[in-house]
């Protein structure tokens, strides 16, 4: 396989959905339960974590594009094959294509937990589970653009719940933000790496990157994707913290979704049911990238066909998510692959950047 | 190719039919729209419910089912044996506790109900005076369902800022902050048949400790809330001011549209010191007094009354709810976003508060008198 | 597959030698008479005794005319060519022909076969009858204010209408045939430096790919055209109104006419563009914004409405408000049917009554709406059958699938509620969430003549954001759709514009 991938011009993407591609594969399950978990960390400063987790990501964005810009138009599968060589290359190739199936799996169970513990307690785990693949079958055999669409309506159609915000914000103390930096640096640190599951997505970035019409402009908008995630978890986690008192916090699995509890409308009076079920339109796009970056993986390192790929990646899933159904199965599993794309989300850029520096490097003096 | 994916999807959506979600049809649940929690003689949580049920055959609208368990939920369960439909509490819109079951502590029953989704977090918190099985079990001719009829009156008169907002929210977030403690409106059946809000209960930690009065919680909502749009009398006592009536001996100022704010500053972390600083202002409509409203003199002796007693009333309150070692203004709030590293602790706490000092300052204006001059 | 071997074994059936006119006249009588099956509607006339034979197929031509403009002059005086009658003759169409199989085709099209005994080719001479109305009003997309005329079944007429909008040297007019049977004359127009080559190639492409044998109205070959025949949303548009066809031609789009139907097909089309009507553009910008937006809040209402009820009688009845209770409850009480039933039987009947309505003589049809409103409608409640805020509810969805200006997008908006109060019905707004979902990628994955079907939402084009939902001043819109992938992306210049509008 070559490295450089051009992509046809039916596939090719205008640069500034990738503000949108980056946006909505980051804001997704971790949204409605990371605050409780950072602030068990962080305490009251645990908005200073989710700022500083959130520059961490741009560095990390920043040396993602750096790499491939070393290349031109490829991905990181193609990247993995110059840099490792063809059987280390492949055999890193399907620990990434694991990974992207990972997130696929904890993104799903978790909403799975989610719709169960609010909605239906009672509908097995299995039929949420086949009916939100169909939908992925659907939407990965489309192609890019449709993946694409996905996130971008799944951000445009969501931009109403922000509105809901006013409701909260008649309950705040803003005292509990009081004292600045109480918690000393190591817990604020802690509260940052809890942050990784919340944060993660941007790795798309390297599946992507081939498809994008200008590539000068990349930097540009998947900055702006990231800077919109961060401010969008900085005012939640602010307006979280404010909102409940520390004991409460404690208590509250998904405090995003109990800020809905209040929220109450004139024709609607409780809009966390209807925002628990919406909230299959905002996971969406999650799913079809992470799908559909394990697929390319496969296309890419084994030149496979996609179609019977995606059919054997959805009934793999499947008996992977109906195993994970209990509550402590799912947070096992999460903290394990919380740990490992720490790793691989956050770490690897930095080593993949410097290993192509120095192939580039060596490969050049080989020439000369 | 096209045709064989139109079959597979057509056969997995049969498939996925199979697997319907247990259905709630609305008029298959019985409706609870308020709880009653009291303890029962040998200590186990009697429960009252009313349950809404919308039978145009029947000439009432509420059934009033009593149960008796260990566990807030087993309420529920046990009050399920005796209705024809399944009770549900997703139209829950008012909690009321007895006054026994507060004075032991249990509050956490409100913690618990937290856990069940289907519970809004805008449900309404009170007190009894006296058991809830009463309360609830009042009927008269004009309050046909008396679930409701709660619900509208504590709606009514929270949003008129006459009663503390009590939701479910705010006293759960009270309940688990340090520094500061829950509040809940006291209602009481009087003897004619009629609820009414006579005061506001005071909690150290979850246990009641003491009770004001409905006058006096006007103060406290001035010191807890930003208070917009209340109306007020205020009971002057002046040498300067001849009451109208001589047999009572009390002049009083009927304002309206009282504004106020208030702001708690530490200024001393050593020996816990406050400032309070209260800002309110209002129209005055009328003193019980002889005495010309025109004359701005005279506006600004009233002015100066008022804010002497409003003083005086808010120095009652604290003192009051530092001898209970109740903080429902929320003190330690502040003292503890204040002091770095205080590792405040409830216990600690209270001690603190009741030896703190709280230097109350009251900035009181009239905006305009009423239409006459 | 199936019909490609049989035209094949259909072009095998005449041998090539026999395909020349034949010389004497019997033999040309037969020959005319066998390749038309002996059909009673042949007519044979010959003129005196100059040799001339006139062959037609009776009803096609025009009588008075083949007798004022062809046998007339021709009776008495004798030819020793062809040549000579066709300079003789005063006719508009006449050409010559020494094909069998292409006269025979010509009588077809409602020419006069002038055989002269001897002579190897023949005159096609065109005097079609006309059958056919003159131009009406129309009444299937009627508007207040703009022109009011429609298009007739027949394509002359039409072509003449399309002409009289666009005074245009580019506006080209490409004629195809379609159907190896009924041979419909198909038309595609476009307005040449305006419209993408590529869309006009790949659409004429589709059209000679065709094979089928007959093709009666234009909406058929929307079918045949479509790229994905599984979708139940129409991919073209259909329209009666030469002024919107003008008005799409001019913004870049292609449209086709099919001999005898009286509905034009636009194409390429995206989604919100049948949520768009004429009209928007005849009345001030603010009044269109407002129209649009209700109608694509109709939209929603129509799709979501009835599902949101089901969904919330069945699974949540915490959502209604402490208002909605007793109201809904109490009409609730005397129904025997859970609530996905009772939403079904209802939307079941209400389709009834309109496609009775549909299918009934205009003046029985009025009756309907007396026999829904009241018999069905307010007994239903009285019995206690249904719900009276169903009835509500229903009524408004199906009012808000009639304010959709297409007929063919009205259709699918009520088709598509069914799933969802199935979905509904069974898992609440969780269904009715997955049902929204696939809606949105079916939408996303569709496509009209190579253009994205969600255009100019996604992929985004702000500047095509100004005539979409909303309708912003005419004077800042001077940019034509990206949709159409117009070569002269621009209307007009929006610099010199400005000092007139």
């Amino acid at each position: 396989m070559k490295v450089q991938y051009q992509a046809k011009p039916q596939y090719i993407l205008s640069t500034f959905i990738l503000f949108f591609i980056i946006h909505s594969i980051q804001v997704g399950i971790g949204i409605q339960g990371f605050q409780r978990i950072i602030f068990s960390e962080a305490k009251n400063d645990s908005w200073i974590s989710v700022v500083l987790a959130g520059v961490f990501t741009h560095i990390v964005v920043f040396f993602i594009i750096k790499t491939l810009q070393l290349y031109g138009p490829t991905d990181i599968y193609g990247i993995h094959i110059e840099v490792y060589g063809k059987w280390i290359g492949k055999a890193v190739n399907c620990i990434y294509i694991f990974y992207c199936l990972g997130m696929f799996v904890v993104i799903l169970n978790n909403y799975i937990e989610v719709i169960q513990t609010w909605v239906f307690p009672t509908v097995p785990t299995w039929l949420f589970s086949i009916s939100i693949l169909l939908l992925v079958v659907y939407g990965v055999t489309g192609g890019i653009r449709v993946i694409a669409g996905a996130g971008f309506f799944s951000i445009i159609l969501s931009v109403w719940i922000l509105s809901f915000i006013g409701y909260p914000l008649r309950f705040v103390d803003f005292h509990h933000l009081l004292p600045v930096m109480e918690s000393n640096i190591t817990s604020i640190l802690k509260g940052s790496y809890k942050m990784t599951i919340t944060l993660i997505g941007f790795e798309i970035l390297y599946i992507v990157y081939p498809f994008m019409e200008d590539r000068k402009k990349v930097i540009k908008y998947a900055h702006l994707g990231v800077a919109a995630t961060n401010i969008l978890y900085l005012i939640l986690m602010l307006l979280t913290l404010s909102y409940f008192s520390p004991g409460q916090l404690e208590n509250t699995n998904w405090p995003t979704l109990s800020l809905f509890k209040i929220v109450k409308l004139p024709f609607i009076e409780r809009t966390e049911y209807v925002a628990v079920s919406y909230w299959l339109l905002i996971i969406l796009p999650n799913l079809l990238l992470y799908m559909w970056a394990a697929v390319r993986g496969i296309k890419r390192s084994f030149e496979r066909k996609t179609k019977g790929v995606i059919w054997f990646f959805t009934i793999f899933l499947f008996f992977v998510s109906i195993f994970i159904n209990t509550r402590s199965k799912i947070n096992q599993f999460n903290d394990f692959f919380d740990n490992i794309a720490f790793y691989i989300a956050f770490c690897y850029p930095f080593i993949l950047y410097i290993l192509a520096l120095i192939k580039k490097k060596m490969t050049s003096l080989k020439e000369n | 190719m096209r045709t064989k994916g139109w079959i597979w999807s057509c056969s997995f959506s049969f498939l996925l039919l199979c697997g319907c979600a247990q259905p709630k049809v609305l008029e298959e649940v019985g409706l609870v729209t308020t709880y009653g929690y009291d303890i029962s003689k040998n200590g186990s949580i009697l429960g009252t419910m009313v349950e809404l049920t919308i039978d145009p055959a029947s000439p009432k609208d509420v059934v009033i089912l009593e149960s008796e368990a260990l566990s807030v939920r087993g309420i529920r369960n046990n009050a399920n044996n005796k209705t024809s439909k399944r009770l549900a509490s997703g139209q829950l819109r008012v909690i009321i506790y007895g006054e026994e079951i507060l004075k032991q502590g249990r509050t956490g029953i409100a913690e618990t109900l937290t856990s069940d989704p289907s519970i809004s977090d805008m449900t309404y918190l009170a007190m009894a005076d006296g058991t809830a099985r009463d309360l609830l079990k009042l009927k008269t001719e004009h309050i046909p369902d008396i679930g409701n009829h709660l619900y509208k009156l504590i709606d009514q008169n929270t949003k008129g800022r006459v009663m503390p907002s009590a939701t479910l929210q705010e006293v759960l977030h009270n309940l688990f902050s340090i520094g500061k403690e829950p509040i809940l409106p006291i209602l009481k059946k009087d003897g004619k048949g009629e609820v009414g809000f006579t005061g506001v209960a005071l909690f150290k930690e979850s246990k009641l400790v003491g009770k004001i009065n409905s006058d006096q919680s006007f103060y406290l909502n001035l010191i807890i809330d930003k208070y917009k749009g209340g109306n007020k009398d205020v009971e002057i006592k002046s040498s300067k001011l001849k009451p109208r009536n001589q047999q009572l001996n009390k002049t009083v100022a009927s304002l309206d549209a009282v504004n106020g704010s208030s702001k708690i500053k530490l200024i001393n972390r050593e020996k816990v010191e406050f400032d309070l600083d209260v800002k309110v202002d209002g129209r005055l409509l009328e003193v019980t007094s002889m005495i010309d409203l025109g004359n701005q003199e005279n506006i600004k002796l009233v002015e100066k009354e008022i804010t002497k007693s409003i003083k005086r009333e808010i120095e009652k309150l604290i003192a009051y709810c530092q001898s209970k070692e109740s903080d429902a203004m929320g003190f330690g709030e502040i003292y503890r976003s204040s002091v770095r590293h205080s590792n405040l602790t409830d216990k600690r706490w209270y001690k603190m508060f009741k030896e703190a000092k709280v230097n109350v300052n009251v900035d009181f204006s009239v905006k305009r008198t009423g239409l006459n001059e | 597959m199936f019909f490609k071997k049989l035209f094949s074994t259909k072009g095998n059936l005449i041998p090539k030698d026999q395909n020349l006119i034949p010389e004497t006249r019997e033999k040309m009588s037969t020959e005319f008479k066998q390749r038309l099956q002996n059909s009673a509607d042949i007519s044979e006339n010959e003129i005196g005794a100059s040799g001339i034979t006139l062959f037609s197929i009776g009803t096609l031509i025009d009588k008075t005319m083949l007798h004022r403009d062809i046998i007339d002059p021709l009776k008495g005086l004798s030819f020793d060519s062809t040549q000579k009658i066709m300079e003789h003759l005063s006719i508009g169409e006449i050409e010559k022909s020494n094909q069998m199989e292409k006269a025979v085709q010509a009588a077809l099209d409602g020419n006069v076969i002038i055989f002269l005994d001897g002579n190897s080719s023949v005159l096609l001479a065109k005097i079609p009858s006309r059958v056919g109305r003159s131009v009406s009003y129309a009444q299937n997309e009627s508007q207040v204010i703009g022109p009011q005329m429609a298009f007739t079944e027949s394509l002359l007429t039409n072509m003449t209408l399309i002409r009289s909008y666009i005074k245009d040297t580019s506006l080209c007019i490409e004629n195809l045939q379609v159907g190896s049977r009924t041979n419909k004359l198909v038309s595609i127009v476009y307005i040449n430096g305006i419209v993408s080559e590529q869309m006009v190639g790949s659409l004429r492409k589709r059209i000679q790919e065709i094979k089928m044998d007959g093709i009666l109205d234009s909406s058929v070959l929307e079918q045949l055209l479509a790229e994905n025949s599984l979708t139940i949303f129409p991919q073209m548009a259909l329209t009666e109104r030469p002024d919107r066809v003008s008005d799409w031609l001019l913004k870049g789009k292609v449209a086709i006419f099919v001999d005898g139907s009286s509905l034009a097909i636009v194409c390429p089309q995206s989604f919100m563009e049948f949520f768009q009507s004429m009209e928007d553009s005849n009345v001030n910008w603010q009044i269109a914004t407002f129209w649009r937006l209700l109608r694509f809040t109709a939209l929603f209402l129509s799709v979501f409405f009835t599902a949101l009820y089901v969904a919330s009688l069945t699974f949540h009845y915490e959502v209604i408000p402490q208002t909605l209770l007793f109201t809904l409850s109490e009409s609730r009480a005397k129904v025997p049917f859970p609530p996905i039933i009772e939403a079904l039987l209802l939307e079941f009947i209400m389709e009834l009554l309109r496609e009775a309505g549909a299918r009934l003589p205009t003046k029985v049809g009025q009756t309907m709406g007396i026999v829904g409103g009241i018999v069905i409608g307010t007994a239903a409640v009285e019995a206690g059958f249904t719900s009276n805020i169903l009835i509500i509810i229903i009524s408004l969805g199906a009012l808000g699938s009639f304010v959709t200006p297409s007929y063919t997008m009205g259709n699918v908006i009520r088709i598509v509620r069914f799933p969802l109060i199935i979905l509904a019905g069974f898992w609440g707004f969780y269904g009715m969430m997955f049902g929204f979902c696939f809606l949105l990628l079916h939408l996303l994955r569709q496509t009209s003549l190579g253009s994205p079907y969600l255009s100019p939402f996604y992929p985004p084009r702000f500047a095509d954001w100004k005539d979409s939902i909303i309708r912003l001043p005419l004077s800042i819109t001077n940019k034509r759709p990206d949709l159409t992938r117009a070569e002269d992306e621009y209307k007009f210049d929006p610099i010199k514009a400005k000092k007139h509008n």
